[in-house]
């Protein structure tokens, strides 16, 4: 969490936030946070912005820029639970690759997330994910890799 | 019980309106999934 972390666009009354990610390459990136049909359940989204305004969710240009990205996206829960302090936010990888860099980014900062927000993962087993159960520092080691 | 897996998303979306409506629905259906794998982990045991 005290990783540098880029500066955002507020965009669409801020629910939206670009930003520039710079690694091997400059790339368009936006995160979003979309409610959902339950009131106040918010999904999270990182997307590359392509040239022609396009989001896609596809895309892994493997920047190597991971830590400033998950810091800058850290700093936009921040930013957006403040201005909606009754959201759920939830989120994961599309991918197993992402979902375990997902895992490794909470790992690394969750006694710090904790002192702020409630934490809950879904546990997936043999490739079926089985239960949603909250995370504290104890039982998270013994999550699989595809938490 | 046949298994109930989320449909994949789509990529690519014009807008952050499209993109969010699909993400809503994959969450929501791996949620589902989440709940239908809990019960059948129960009527096996």
């Amino acid at each position: 969490m005290d990783q540098p972390f880029y500066d955002v666009k507020v965009l669409e009354d801020g629910c939206r936030f670009d930003f520039l990610s710079i690694g091997y390459t400059a790339t368009h990136k936006a995160i979003l946070y979309k409610e959902t049909e339950i009131p106040f359940l918010f999904s999270l989204t990182l997307a590359e912005v392509q040239w022609d305004g396009k989001l896609s969710t596809t895309i892994n240009n493997s920047n190597a820029d991971v830590k400033p990205t998950m810091a800058t996206i850290t700093k936009t829960f921040e930013t957006f639970t403040a201005a909606n302090p009754r959201a759920v936010i939830v989120f994961m990888g599309n991918t197993d690759a992402k979902t375990r860099l997902y895992r490794i980014a909470i790992s690394r900062d969750l006694d710090k997330l904790l002192e702020k927000y409630v934490i809950w993962g879904i546990r997936n087993d043999n490739g079926n994910a089985n239960c949603l159960n909250p995370i504290s520092p104890i039982n998270i080691s013994s999550l699989p890799a595809d938490f | 019980m046949q298994d109930f897996k989320p449909q994949p998303l789509k990529g690519v979306y014009a807008n952050s309106d499209e993109l969010g409506r699909d993400m809503n629905r994959f969450f929501l259906e791996s949620l589902l999934e989440s709940a239908y794998n809990r019960l059948q982990q129960k009527q096996e045991q």
